[in-house]
């Protein structure tokens, strides 16, 4: 493989699209140089984001593995007509992520959720720190702006650090019960502003 | 249509099936449950892929981390691993089917 690494980082979101939808192409041809070369591309990102959930190295390699193990072998069946490729394969990373955390856990690798105070206030704020695309984007940030706090810190607590119910429970020193409802709430909220 | 359908029909149950399949906050049984439904139904299909869209933009802004260096070698490893094991299943067969055809022309032979 090249030692010319060029990272998803490196492009903007239009140009990391066209990039993508041309190497899965590819790879829908069997093409072998495309797949190492959409490796280079995407293998940071991913890992980035896999680590992010599982917080090892060990494991979010292994989450990797699995991921571009898997995307060869459904490569026919690509069709990103419907769906973006980049949340397509984001979708995969965290799905095997999150089942790589339970088991981990399970396994007492890791003991417990890394979080601290400071990092859950941060992702409050989270949501500002993004420039907006478009008009939907912007109306949903808003409208998660106007969540109350501990209902947008749940939220992103499940989604970007596979928090389950009870241990979002725990860390606000509440019920299950209680954050179901947040988030019941939350979402209900902020569906009028996803972008269809 | 009977009653357990039309309830997968419901904006409301829709939406919060599909919100929550994505925060990740469903049970392995009902996630399995939920990429049969989403075959059938394009509305909680639809649904769901717009707050992956939606909480996606959180992904792109995610830091990156480069893997260890071996992963690429133990990807494309397993990677020809399959192709290997699937020449060798069809080397396999066509041995296998080769034997019968053999068999069946002796047994022809023998039979006259």
């Amino acid at each position: 493989m090249s030692n010319i690494a060029v990272k998803a980082n490196n492009f903007d979101d239009a140009q990391l699209l066209e990039q993508l939808l041309v190497l899965l192409t590819l790879c829908k041809l069997d093409d072998r140089k495309a797949f190492a070369q959409l490796y280079q591309l995407m293998s940071a990102k991913l890992n980035g984001i896999a680590y992010r959930i599982t917080r090892n190295q060990e494991s979010a390699n292994q989450v990797l593995i699995k991921v571009f193990i898997q995307l060869w072998r459904s490569r026919k069946e690509f069709d990103f007509n419907k769906v973006d490729p980049f949340v397509w394969l984001v979708e995969r990373v965290r799905n095997i992520a999150q089942q790589q955390l339970r088991l981990d856990l399970a396994n007492k690798k890791i003991t417990r959720l890394v979080l601290n105070k400071v990092e859950i206030e941060h992702l409050y704020n989270a949501f500002g720190e993004f420039d907006p695309i478009n008009k939907n984007t912007n109306k949903f940030t808003e409208a998660v702006a106007e969540l109350a706090q501990k209902q947008s810190q749940a939220l992103l607590m499940a989604y970007l650090y596979g928090y389950n119910y009870q241990e979002i429970a725990r860390y606000f020193e509440t019920s299950t019960t209680r954050v179901k409802s947040w988030l019941r709430s939350a979402s209900s909220k902020l569906s009028s502003c996803l972008k269809k | 249509m009977p009653k357990k359908i039309i309830r997968y029909q419901n904006k409301v149950i829709i939406n919060h099936l599909a919100s929550h399949y994505v925060f990740g906050l469903l049970s392995k049984r009902v996630i399995a449950r939920i990429d049969v439904l989403k075959e059938n139904n394009p509305q909680l299909l639809q649904q769901i892929t717009a707050w992956q869209n939606q909480l996606s933009l959180f992904d792109r802004h995610c830091e990156e981390l480069a893997p260890l260096p071996e992963t690429w070698q133990k990807i494309q490893h397993q990677v020809s691993n399959t192709k290997t094991k699937k020449l060798l299943n069809i080397k396999r067969a066509t041995i296998i089917g080769f034997m019968f055809i053999a068999l069946y022309l002796l047994w022809r032979l023998f039979s006259l």
